[in-house]
């Protein structure tokens, strides 16, 4: 389902972030300042990972008068197309360069 | 009153996550969550403005129903036509309302005339909004409406028997050019639906 994607830098830093985190679960915020996205951009890539599977959820509970948060990583099949699209990207990138160079 | 400004974010954020249906709601909650977890006046003001910004592409996305290429990379030349549109829809409204206080007739007989003016104003930025989020019915009215506005300015050219001038002839070439890029087979494809996938279960 991934193959014919084509995903955004900022989707793909994203990505990045969340496969370095593996199973461990991550906040929206920490997210936002690993990959330098404001939450304006962050939060609706998080909203279409989420919509095609590639994301897990969920609340974290809150402690005493503080606000859950919500906290995501990949899920199985999301961490397989992940890693493909940024292997993918990372390849083309290199191609690129190699294209640039021969010039 | 140091506390009503400490919670300004949280107001701002919350103004736009007020109005959500439920399932857009969550996501709005989640900005909220974060943001009590954020120190800091600007740190926090960032979050909440760039926040509200996020929560109203996820809501037009959601109005409009577009299920684009997941992430698709807009082309640039989509990307100018849009912001050609929008500005050419800026440009008309702004004219419009300095144009009220001017309207020497009874409001009465004025109103439709006037509402009329400021819908068809809002054209070409329902296009440039269409076309920011690659809807493909966006692409085909832009086309449409370019093709308009280049007759519109033949008709100027050639009833008035001007001859060439640099204006409406540029804006002639302009029409043109955007729907010539508009049918480029690369271009189309960026606004190609995404890919359907049906299965037969049991």
């Amino acid at each position: 389902m991934a193959d014919d994607l084509r995903l955004s830098p900022q989707t793909l830093a994203v990505l990045t972030e969340l496969l370095q985190a593996g199973s461990e679960w991550r906040y929206g915020y920490d997210l936002s300042r690993e990959t330098g996205l404001k939450s304006g951009t962050i939060y609706p890539i998080l909203v279409r990972l989420t919509e095609r599977e590639w994301l897990e959820t969920r609340w974290e509970h809150a402690e005493e008068n503080g606000k859950p948060r919500h906290m995501y990583r990949l899920t199985a099949a999301g961490r397989r197309s992940a890693r493909a699209s940024v292997q993918e990207s990372a390849v083309s990138l290199r191609s690129l360069k190699l294209a640039y160079r021969r010039k | 009153m140091k506390n009503t400004i400490q919670d300004f974010p949280i107001v701002l954020l919350s103004f736009f996550v007020k109005g959500l249906p439920q399932e857009e709601k969550l996501w709005g909650e989640a900005m909220l969550g974060e943001l009590a977890a954020i120190s800091g006046f600007q740190k926090r003001l960032a979050w909440a403005l760039s926040g509200g910004w996020g929560l109203s592409k996820i809501r037009m996305r959601s109005i409009l129903g577009v299920r684009r290429q997941e992430n698709a990379l807009r082309p640039l030349a989509v990307t100018l036509i849009a912001l050609y549109h929008g500005i050419f829809s800026c440009v008309i409204l702004a004219m419009l309302v300095w144009q009220l206080p001017l309207i020497r007739e009874p409001w009465r007989g004025a109103i439709f005339p006037v509402l009329f003016a400021f819908f068809v104003a809002l054209v070409p930025g329902v296009i440039a909004v269409g076309l920011w989020l690659l809807d493909d019915a966006a692409r085909l009215m832009a086309m449409l409406f370019s093709l308009l506005h280049a007759l519109a300015n033949y008709g100027y050219l050639s009833t008035l028997q001007l001859g060439w001038k640099p204006l409406p002839s540029g804006r002639i070439v302009l029409d043109v050019l955007m729907i010539t890029v508009l049918l480029l087979p690369s271009i189309r494809r960026s606004f190609r639906p995404e890919r359907m996938e049906l299965g037969l279960r049991g």
